[in-house]
């Protein structure tokens, strides 16, 4: 049957959500102080990665026009796709690369998955993935070795045994919330964590400002232009499993991990919050995603272990991503098994 | 006062705002009325020549088969040309050009107060048909054909609604506030002229009160009347809502019901009981770009220009003007718009509450899966619409819509949803007749 002539109203002329646009706006604009952060840390490569890689992604917007004329029309998901990219390379990649690497994995992203709503893999996370098989010498090991944390018993005992350095008002901050918020609790945390929260010890930005990232995040919830779902669950299921079971190889001891370390040493708030997330690479449905959350939370924990691997999170991604389809096609079958069941 | 209405399935609400207190007002008489006369989508015959004077209520154009209703002038006076008038659900419809002069034969006159009770259901039907009743519980449509068709086929339920099923268009909940004796007993009447059995009343506690038992069976006498409590969600009150009911109260000879709503059983009232002709309509003005909101009983046919002057006009630079909803309305761009018999609302709209229209590809968030009452897999069925692929699955998922838009409500990237698939039922029950 052929059909022509559609005859499309308006309506409704009321919105209860964000638009993409909207979306990809709020998001960016949330991840600015990052940058300003990083200028006052005078981190000038780590900014130059992010401006080329945001130009790396405008070049594949122009090549896209040229070439396809598929073009995101008026929203600017491209410059949060850099400033995502720029964020997740090393402060010490090469710019060049920095910015082919953006180019590399937008372009295969749009080209080769289909760009908006339909890709396969996040276009940030194949980026930076393109990134580390450019130059991999420059993405940083873990944070602490096996042997320190076997000597020490925790990981974060291991760090500081590492040469460490605390923040400048790092033991006060913590005694205020060990005396005030903390003591309703019973809770103690003890001096470094303030430190982590605020400014983590990693050469990638995006794992640095765990604090920004959390308020940050908090905010585009709030605003629906983030998906809770699956960062919620795959951030409680790497916080159980390193809770439970992450010390255990190591020195054969269970329910003693250091779940804060893990959370901030390793990436994993910024991972989860700004690709994780993204509904192209997600399965449509919240029984979808919740299973999407547990592998996601599974494979943070093979990855990233006790913490300090700033970036296992992102490579734990794009395996999440890559059993996403075959999630997809389970749930497509189960809703219409449960649809003709109504 | 902010109204927050929750979706059927998913975790969203519509926030509206409304006045606290509305004051309901008779609207100044139109010095010229455009009268419609394809106001249910039939067009009618004119029985009136240009430059004839005609009376206040008297017929201007006769139905011509059982899609259309009479129509009758609202006001008196000269009848001065037949002109096309943008209508306010997009279309545009010859109007009969009637400028005010001449006497009143109903306005100001002592009313009337027929004994309904003791004549018989025909006679009922015959001035339900005269006086060009139409039911608005959905789509506009003629309320006799339907009353016929139920007498024949012996279906036996008449379904009356008390409350909005566009939580954005109150009208119907404001009427049941301040009008729910003529409701209850244009409803009567018409139960009686179907010969209904059992009477449905549909209310949500939020909106509607209903008097004692008692007094309601003292008004349907030998009926079965049952009280079906609705909760505040959407989408609520629409035919698929009733048709559970009904399959939930299974009775003997069910039939589809004969569904009504406050606008219908008080037009039945009028037409019955006060010998009025279908002349005017309660009509809710609000949104944020209107001076003075109000309820205005406005004569059809008046420019709703002219009733947003009465309304004290835009407060700021609207950005759109939404007949009957912001859910299912249409939005209209003509201020000499005439108000038919299926307007119900009037919604101004100023820049910071239009929402955007640009339409963004989609990108796969499964909110119109999750929020989908009738659990389908919107953008799914319209993806196999756009492909030209009707599978079965498709095919299903396009008859079983409701058209209710709360998929597109909460898409991202602004796809009519809806709308698409409610096109695409439409073309293909056209291919297969």
């Amino acid at each position: 049957m052929k059909i022509k002539g559609w005859k499309v109203s308006p309506s409704p002329f009321i919105q209860t959500r964000p638009t993409i646009a909207t979306m990809a706006q709020l998001q960016t604009v949330c991840l600015l102080p990052v940058l300003v952060l990083l200028l006052i840390d005078r981190d000038i490569s780590a900014v130059v990665n992010i401006l080329l890689s945001i130009a790396g992604c405008l070049a594949t917007e122009v090549c896209m026009r040229l070439v396809d004329k598929k073009v995101s029309r008026g929203h600017i998901n491209f410059v949060l796709t850099g400033l995502l990219t720029g964020l997740l390379l090393p402060s010490s990649y090469p710019p060049v690369m920095a910015f082919g690497a953006s180019f590399a994995g937008s372009f295969f992203s749009r080209g080769i998955f289909g760009g908006t709503g339909a890709n396969w893999m996040h276009p940030s996370a194949v980026s930076v993935g393109i990134a580390y098989i450019g130059y991999p010498a420059v993405f940083p090991g873990f944070l602490v070795s096996p042997d320190s944390i076997r000597t020490v018993g925790d990981a974060f005992g291991a760090l500081r045994l590492d040469s460490f350095l605390l923040a400048q008002n790092d033991q006060s901050v913590a005694a205020a919330l060990n005396s005030s918020f903390l003591s309703f609790f019973d809770i103690r945390i003890p001096e470094g964590y303030v430190t982590l929260f605020w400014r983590s010890p990693s050469v990638i930005p995006a794992v640095r400002y765990n604090f920004l990232i959390l308020i940050s995040s908090i905010i585009l919830i709030g605003a629906k232009a983030l998906d809770w779902i699956v960062p919620l669950v795959s951030l409680t299921v790497y916080s159980l499993l390193l809770f439970v079971i992450s010390l255990f190889p190591l020195n054969d001891t269970l329910f003693s991990g250091d779940i804060l370390f893990g959370l901030l040493t390793s990436g994993i708030l910024f991972t989860v919050f700004y690709i994780l997330s993204d509904p192209s690479t997600l399965p449509r449905t919240g029984t979808g995603k919740i299973c999407t959350g547990i592998i996601a939370g599974i494979l943070f924990f093979i990855m990233c272990g006790p913490g300090g691997s700033s970036s296992g999170a992102l490579f734990s991604v794009l395996l999440a991503n890559s059993v996403v389809p075959v999630i997809e096609k389970i749930e497509k079958k189960i809703y219409l098994a449960s649809r003709k069941a109504l | 006062m902010i109204i927050s209405t929750p979706f059927v399935r998913g975790n969203e609400r519509i926030i509206t705002e409304f006045p606290d207190a509305l004051s309901e007002e008779n609207a100044y008489l139109p010095s010229v009325a455009y009268i419609p006369l394809q106001q249910q989508g039939a067009e009618l015959k004119p029985v009136v020549a240009q430059g004839d004077s005609v009376r206040e209520g008297q017929l201007i154009a006769r139905a011509l088969g059982e899609s259309s209703a009479h129509v009758h002038s609202p006001i008196p006076g000269i009848l001065e040309c037949y002109r096309p008038v943008p209508m306010p659900d997009g279309t545009t419809s010859t109007a009969a050009v009637v400028r005010l002069s001449g006497s009143f034969d109903i306005i100001g006159r002592k009313e009337e107060n027929y004994p309904w009770e003791y004549v018989s259901e025909t006679e009922i039907v015959r001035v339900l048909e005269d006086k060009g009743v139409i039911n608005t519980f959905s789509d506009p449509v003629p309320l006799v054909p339907s009353l016929r068709k139920a007498r024949q086929t012996g279906s036996q339920s008449l379904m009356l609604r008390l409350f909005d099923p566009d939580p954005t268009c109150r009208l119907d909940s404001l009427l049941v506030k301040s009008r729910l004796p003529s409701i209850l007993e244009g409803t009567a009447l018409i139960a009686k002229s179907m010969n209904a059995g059992s009477v449905y009343i549909l209310y949500n506690t939020k909106h509607s009160m209903l008097p004692a038992t008692s007094e309601l069976e003292s008004l349907f006498p030998g009926k079965k009347l049952v009280q079906i409590k609705c909760p505040h969600i959407y989408p609520s009150g629409n035919s698929e809502h009733f048709k559970n009911i009904l399959k939930k109260n299974p009775e003997k000879n069910q039939t589809s019901p004969v569904m009504i709503d406050p606008v219908c059983a008080i037009s039945s009232y009028e037409a019955v009981v006060r010998n009025h002709p279908v002349m005017y309509r309660y009509v809710l003005f609000s949104g944020p770009s209107l001076i003075k909101p109000a309820v205005l009983k406005c004569r059809i046919g008046t420019p709703i220009g002219d009733l947003i002057e009465e309304c004290g006009g835009f407060k700021t630079t609207p950005s759109r003007i939404v007949i009957n909803g912001l859910i299912t309305g249409n939005s209209v761009y003509d201020l000499d718009t005439p108000i038919t018999a299926y307007t119900k609302s009037v919604h101004i709209m100023d820049h910071d509450t239009c929402p955007e229209y640009r339409i963004h590809d989609c990108i796969h968030c499964g909110l119109c899966l999750g929020v989908c009452p009738s659990h389908i897999d919107p953008m799914g069925t319209v993806s196999g619409i756009r492909k030209e692929s009707f599978t079965d699955d498709v095919k299903s998922a396009i008859k079983e819509c409701q058209h209710c838009g709360c998929c597109a409500m909460v898409c991202p990237s602004r796809i009519p949803l809806h709308h698409i698939i409610h096109e695409a039922g439409t073309r293909i029950m056209e291919a297969n007749r």
